[in-house]
């Protein structure tokens, strides 16, 4: 069974394509990633500033929704 | 050498957990019976079933996957349970015919119908390659066709006693639900931690053809991941049907959105290889705790979903930043 588990060792040819892409360019090959890689890749050459102020309008907008939430239950518009 | 407190990092780390925390000490102290042990009921009797459908949704999450027919999974175990575990006496009994068994054994058979579609789920990516993405929404139309032949679009109440008491019933104050919760939270951590399919299942999410030159059986990883998620939305759906006293097409509609925000806001990256039981636990209670917080608040019903939909936003920003930051 172990040896069973063991049989893909030996087809190691795929190492080298795999490999290919890392040595020709920085960026990865988009066909190994996953759908959320893909999308996050998308996003390599954004600095991290603008990540953050994203994050920062999104948690403003957040407590925005929870106010006017809470006002219109309460009657005010 | 001692590491530096990095109050930036942990903070962008934790920025979602942090916000939540401050809204409930603030909901807390400006409203009535926030802080009650009543109130501690109910978060955990909402937490309990949500936290073991997130428990099946990591796993396919850590190895680069996901499992978009979580919600409709848990419907249909929900209508299964309600089919096997309906009173004898009732009425309107789905299956007249059916003698009177007990609410273990049905959980039995709900699971281990589930597990068929997870097999399926599982050899579909597995074998046939197809993105997780795609297989499983596939699953979830056809799961949910399937429930719909099933019931007849109806829904389904008169539960015996001994079903419905699963959810009513508790130890001490610890309900039924929560202790479901904790045996299963325990088999994740010990199954994350100290096996070998655990170790399989992190060496696949971080690099599948680097495990498998390793000697990692990939194929027969992914179909037992994706067996073990089902098993898990049967157990959830049965505990959602029991707690709810009743099941019908809609019911776990939506819950893999949210299993998958919950994961995400307690570390699970859907880039894969990352993600831990409490990390997953951490994710559930803050977007359980946003619910009750908004509902005290007296948050008009709509505005609720917006606030989830933009905690969701903000959980992949967040795990956006992390990937970029490793870069």
């Amino acid at each position: 069974m172990e040896e069973k588990e063991k049989t893909p060792i030996p087809e190691t040819s795929e190492t080298p394509d795999t490999a290919v892409p890392e040595t020709e360019s920085a960026r990865p090959d988009r066909s190994q990633l996953n759908a959320f890689e893909n999308f996050y890749e998308n996003f390599r050459k954004v600095p991290l500033k603008y990540i953050d102020i994203f994050i920062g309008v999104c948690i403003t907008a957040l407590v925005v929704v929870i106010l006017i939430g809470i006002l219109k239950s309460k009657g005010f518009f | 050498m001692e590491k530096k407190f990095d109050i930036k990092k942990f903070l962008s780390n934790n920025a979602i957990i942090i916000l939540i925390a401050l809204l409930a000490l603030f909901v807390g102290f400006t409203t009535k019976n926030f802080f009650t042990l009543k109130n501690g009921t109910n978060l955990m009797l909402n937490v309990a079933p949500r936290f073991i459908i997130a428990c099946g949704v990591s796993g396919c999450l850590i190895t680069k996957g996901t499992d978009l027919s979580a919600g409709r999974q848990v419907g249909l175990a929900a209508c299964l349970s309600a089919m096997l575990l309906q009173s004898v006496d009732y009425a309107a009994r789905m299956l007249p015919w059916l003698p009177n068994i007990p609410w273990f054994v049905a959980l039995l058979i709900v699971m281990a119908i589930m597990a068929c579609f997870g097999a399926i789920n599982g050899c579909i990516i597995a074998f046939l390659k197809v993105p997780p993405f795609i297989a499983t929404l596939g699953m979830q139309t056809i799961v949910y066709g399937l429930c719909s032949v099933i019931t007849n679009n109806q829904p389904m109440g008169g539960y015996k006693e001994s079903y419905l008491l699963v959810a009513k019933g508790s130890f001490g104050p610890l309900p039924f639900l929560a202790i479901f919760a904790i045996i299963i939270g325990a088999f994740f951590w010990f199954l994350y931690n100290k096996t070998r399919h655990g170790k399989y299942m992190y060496a696949i999410g971080g690099n599948e053809n680097a495990a498998q030159v390793a000697g990692v059986n990939v194929t027969a990883s992914l179909i037992r991941i994706y067996i073990l998620a089902s098993c898990m939305y049967a157990l959830g759906g049965f505990l959602v049907g029991s707690k709810a006293g009743g099941a019908s097409t809609a019911t776990g509609n939506g819950y893999e959105l949210e299993a998958i925000a919950a994961c995400t806001i307690g570390g699970v990256s859907a880039n894969g290889g990352v993600g831990k039981v409490s990390g997953i636990l951490v994710g559930v209670l803050v977007f359980e705790v946003l619910k009750i917080c908004l509902q005290f608040m007296g948050v008009d019903p709509a505005y609720t979903y917006i606030a989830q939909g933009l905690v969701i936003i903000i959980a992949v920003a967040l795990d956006l930043r992390k990937y970029l930051a490793k870069k």
